[in-house]
């Protein structure tokens, strides 16, 4: 009896002491209780999808209605509230490149789509200023590729100067079996695909033809710095300098990369003053590099390269010594040409002058071969050469032809030329005008052509041909010949533009309206992006 | 009881002489393959260099390292005499502060007596530490170095033909010779590979294969180095019939 009074007592007592410790805590804490503003965004009414699938470089407008408090605020911009669109990677990977764009700071969304293809979520964020609170709309989008066929540019970027970046222009007269509707002109491809454009000034473009079947050939961008491959469809980098070569170079200095020959499917680049070739007539698996270093005893190469050599594994010019070496086909010496013919038109082992510019263009009129056009200089002289690097080792007259035209008008600081394939003219760029040189006929050009205006200085200037002759007889090139692409850059408004022009193929004369385009920066090469489409 | 206890246990307390280790004796263990896992000789074969190439081997010292460079030497006591005036040691140094090291041991085919020495039968050299004021003679199984000589080469199965998807090398490399071989393997360094038609990469390491691009490759390589060779030879890389080596 007296034990169990005890629990009770203890039990009691125990309770007691609880809950007068409780009832004396005072609550000492300090809130301030603050009314949020409330923020919707309403996406009824307006038209906008969950999700979007859309062509890469497709223009994106959406506006859903942002409504602060039960008002809508989209014009109010005083309405404290941020607004920022991202295009993010949706897929959570530990491989690959993710992807985080912003597009936009406003209500509405009113971008390209430049990121590559791909599955991706739309987000809109809108924060109150005030208070950090966050409020999201999310979509997912499909990003299709669009890419494929057109006419590249590779331009110094306006304004990332020493940089490049690549254009792409879609139309009916450099793309087959497209409608004016579905012309298309992307610009910034490269950084779109890369993060960032390509260290270094323009040097080439090229998309060259070594597995046409397969359809893997990527497109090559040359600059003063630095030498990638590109994915033809994307434009992803697939390949660095050094992914080149089975072994690389220790020095990273390439200026010149191209074919050696139109049907010969080899590729050659300059590199700290060694040649290296690469041989795709075998396309058996294990992948196609370049090989060893080869010299000779010759002084400092140009930068230049024949393309289209039918017998050589490379061309290349000793700018030091004047002289012209070749590679002759499965063989490691680089050696001079035969001691050449006096009647030969000029001697390809004795040129006293260095090339200022130069194209590859017409031969003795077959159209599977071509002859080289290049304009040389020899101090305020300036010559036309025109060589033909397809004979075989033991050729005589591999110079065609001389020309002098150092009294040609614009000559002395002409910035590029181009050698037509169904005609006798060249033409060439100088200051903010255009020349036809008829060399047959004349050493004096005439003015083919002038920019709108006095400060545009053209920069290059390509007739719409393909050095792989199939690609123009078989009708796969749109419009071989007989479109002219001129590229000027203005300094002052740091603009570039692109004009488009029918010529005639046999006397290069300029007609008709032109269609242009306004180019993000200074263009040093443009070509032709092949696909193969009938 | 507790008296008895504590003197059993005072009585059990006695200090005994600790052996230290002797600072004032250095050794050298010497051996062949690799740092950890050492072979009881090693195999040279003159066909597979033109000239000089070398064999590497491991010394050790069993002792404290030095804060001085330290020298030894190597002296052959035992092989075969054909292979007298063929080979060359030199003077090893240990540098201050070391204890291991890798050196080699240097044999040129040139300097042969007679070069069908060890074409049919092997010969072998013996090599030991020769006597010096730094280091005595390591372990016995560490104390020699044997090098076990040969001098003849096959011709690969797969020179004139090979199954497909393999090519055979002569598609590439041309016809087939002992020196034109032995050049091969003293340039690039592999023997014994095969051409796959069907290869995914240029080299597999692992299989000994090459694609026919990177054969293509290896093939301008022998021509620069044959290139080389031949302009800095009084005479140009010959066969055994005097014909001219080519690639």
């Amino acid at each position: 009896m007296h034990k169990i009074l005890y629990c009770l007592l203890t039990a009691i007592l125990g309770l007691a002491g609880v809950s007068s410790l409780t009832s004396c805590y005072d609550d000492k804490g300090n809130y301030n209780y603050i009314d949020l503003d409330e923020v919707v965004i309403d996406t009824t009414g307006c038209g906008i999808q969950s999700a979007y699938s859309v062509g890469r470089y497709d223009h994106l407008t959406l506006e859903p209605n942002i409504l602060l408090n039960g008002q809508r605020v989209n014009d109010d911009e005083s309405a404290p509230l941020d607004y920022m669109w991202t295009l993010y990677t949706a897929a959570m990977t530990t491989s690959g490149t993710l992807v985080l764009d912003t597009l936009g700071f406003a209500p509405a969304l009113d971008a390209d789509i430049t990121t590559v293809a791909g599955t991706y979520r739309l987000q809109l964020t809108v924060t109150q200023r005030d208070t950090g609170v966050q409020t999201y709309l999310q979509l997912s989008c499909q990003v299709e590729e669009s890419i494929t066929a057109g006419w590249m540019l590779l331009y110094e970027r306006a304004d990332q100067p020493g940089t490049s970046d690549v254009g792409l222009v879609v139309n009916t007269l450099v793309k087959k079996n497209i409608t004016a509707a579905q012309e298309r002109e992307f610009w910034n491809l490269y950084s779109a695909s890369n993060q960032e454009p390509i260290a270094g000034t323009p040097v080439r473009i090229f998309r060259m033809v070594n597995d046409m079947g397969g359809g893997t050939d990527p497109v090559t961008c040359l600059t003063t710095e630095d030498l990638v491959n590109v994915n033809n469809a994307t434009f992803e980098k697939t390949a660095d300098f050094a992914d080149f070569f089975y072994a690389a170079p220790a020095v990273k200095a390439p200026i010149w990369y191209g074919t050696s020959g139109r049907s010969a499917r080899r590729c050659f680049l300059i590199n700290d003053n060694a040649v290296y070739t690469v041989n795709y007539m075998y396309t058996t698996g294990g992948g196609n590099y370049l090989g060893n270093a080869l010299t000779a005893d010759f002084g400092e190469l140009a930068a230049w390269g024949s393309d289209v050599s039918n017998s050589c594994e490379a061309v290349v010019f000793d700018q030091t010594n004047g002289r012209f070496y070749h590679l002759v086909q499965y063989t490691s010496q680089i050696t001079p040409f035969e001691a050449q013919s006096p009647t030969a038109g000029f001697d390809v082992n004795n040129v006293n002058a260095t090339i200022q510019a130069s194209d590859w263009g017409r031969s003795d009129g077959n159209a599977g071969s071509a002859y080289d056009y290049l304009l040389m200089r020899n101090g305020n002289n300036r010559y036309l050469a025109i060589a033909n690097f397809n004979g075989n080792a033991a050729d005589t007259n591999v110079g065609i032809g001389w020309y002098d035209i150092t009294n040609s008008p614009g000559i002395q600081d002409a910035t590029s030329i181009t050698a037509a394939f169904l005609g006798e003219y060249v033409l060439y760029g100088s200051g903010n005008k255009v020349y036809n040189l008829q060399y047959n006929s004349s050493p004096i050009a005439t003015e083919a052509w002038t920019a709108p205006s006095a400060e545009e200085e053209v920069t290059c200037v390509r007739l719409q041909k393909f050095y792989y002759s199939v690609m123009m007889l078989a009708g796969i090139l749109p419009n071989p010949n007989t479109v002219v692409h001129i590229a000027t850059w203005n300094e002052s408004t740091r603009e570039g533009k692109l004009y488009q022009y029918t010529i005639d193929p046999a006397t290069g004369a300029i007609s008709g309206e032109p269609r242009i385009y306004t180019v993000p920066g200074k263009v040093g090469d443009m070509n032709w992006k092949y696909v193969m489409e009938m | 009881m507790l008296f008895v206890l504590s003197v059993l246990g005072l009585s059990s307390c006695e200090d005994n002489e600790t052996p230290v280790y002797d600072v004032s004796r250095t050794a050298l263990n010497l051996w062949f393959g690799s740092e950890i896992y050492p072979v009881d000789s090693l195999t040279y074969n003159y066909s597979y260099a033109m000239e000089e190439s070398s064999v590497t081997f491991y010394a050790r010292v069993s002792g404290l390292p030095a804060d001085h460079d330290r020298t030894f030497t190597l002296e052959m006591v035992d092989g075969s005499a054909e292979a007298e005036g063929s080979y060359r040691t030199e003077t090893y140094t240990i540098p201050a502060g070391e204890i291991l090291a890798e050196f080699p041991i240097y044999f040129n085919t040139t300097l042969l007596q007679d070069p069908e020495s060890f074409t049919t039968t092997d010969g072998y050299l013996c090599f030991r530490l020769a006597p010096n004021n730094e280091f005595e003679t390591g372990a016995e199984e560490y104390s020699e170095l044997i090098v076990r000589l040969r001098n003849y080469l096959a011709k690969p199965d797969n020179w004139d033909s090979a199954d497909n998807p393999y090519l055979s090398l002569s598609y590439v490399f041309g016809a087939y010779s002992r020196e034109k071989y032995q050049f091969m393997i003293d340039v690039l360094g592999i023997m014994e590979f095969a051409i796959n038609g069907n290869a995914t990469v240029p080299y597999d390491e692992e299989n000994n294969e090459l694609s026919l691009n990177y054969a293509n490759y290896l093939l301008q390589t022998l021509q620069l180095a044959l290139e080389e060779y031949n302009a800095t030879h009084d005479e140009p890389l010959r066969d055994s019939s005097g014909a001219l080596v080519t690639f």
